[in-house]
């Protein structure tokens, strides 16, 4: 081995050994990309997933009804109704249409109905995102994307 | 109270109690207020209860329409005509308002 050779070798270790642990530290598991803790801060609903329930499995039910248009002729007022037979403790409504994504969250009282109907604001066509927390802790998702039209508010 | 500042009608059918809760407010988060550059004023938490037991307890973003309009659904249980419901709810400058009413019989119209 030359002289030329030995000192690249040499080189390119340090730099691997400085490296490592920076790049282990960077590419973390559920890791929050963005500097934004907030879930009420967070931009799409996956992040505002992410940042409330970290290492949750997400699944999908057939007991969860939500009611939502398909075409909104406007969306300034969205109606949404939301029903389960989940034991839910928690429900959480996001979409994607806004700067945040977050909704609102029920806190559903212990041996209650989950029968909501409430209104929200999309300023463009996105998904809809309800999420259920049950009693036992497991996540069950759902989505819906609606169209927001451009015709208004008299739908004409 | 402000006036007109909440409605709310409770009926029971079928031991179900039907509310609708109407509250007045701009409904205005973050972005919206500094897009018509106006104070952001808008609910966080709104909280129904009867006596001890809770009803319905949401928290809202600025992502609900103007002037919410809530319809909910809860099993009757021990609840009776003539009981008094009282809605709470909070706003981000730290308005706190009330608001109750009494719990009447459906009457088919």
């Amino acid at each position: 081995m030359n002289r030329r050779k030995a000192l690249s070798l040499a080189t390119l270790s340090t730099l691997a050994w400085a490296i490592t642990p920076l790049s282990a530290q960077m590419w973390q598991p559920h890791q929050d990309v963005s500097d934004n803790k907030d879930p009420w801060k967070a931009e799409t609903s996956t992040e505002a997933i992410k940042l409330l329930y970290p290492d949750k499995e997400l699944l999908t039910s057939d007991k969860i009804y939500v009611k939502a248009p398909k075409l909104a002729s406007g969306g300034h007022s969205i109606p949404i109704h939301i029903r389960t037979d989940i034991e839910a403790k928690k429900i959480i409504l996001l979409q994607d249409a806004n700067p945040s994504s977050l909704v609102g969250i029920f806190e559903v009282p212990k041996d209650e109905l989950v029968d909501y109907s409430l209104r929200i604001k999309m300023r463009q066509t996105e998904y809809m995102t309800v999420l259920i927390e049950d009693i036992n802790g497991m996540l069950y998702l759902y989505r819906q994307k609606i169209e927001i039209g451009l015709s208004g508010g008299c739908g004409g | 109270m402000k006036k007109n500042e909440a409605r709310m009608r409770v009926t029971i059918k079928d031991n179900i109690l039907k509310i609708k809760i109407m509250l007045h407010n701009l409904m205005a988060g973050e972005h919206e207020a500094e897009k018509k550059s106006i104070p952001p004023d808008y609910i966080t938490h709104i909280i129904l209860r009867v006596g001890e037991r809770i009803l319905f307890d949401f928290k809202p973003s600025g992502y609900v329409s103007e002037n919410p309009l809530f319809s909910i659904r809860v099993k009757q249980k021990e609840l009776k005509e003539g009981d008094l419901m009282e809605l709470e709810w909070t706003t981000n400058t730290g308005y706190k308002g009330h608001y109750s009413k009494k719990i009447v019989s459906y009457v088919k119209p």
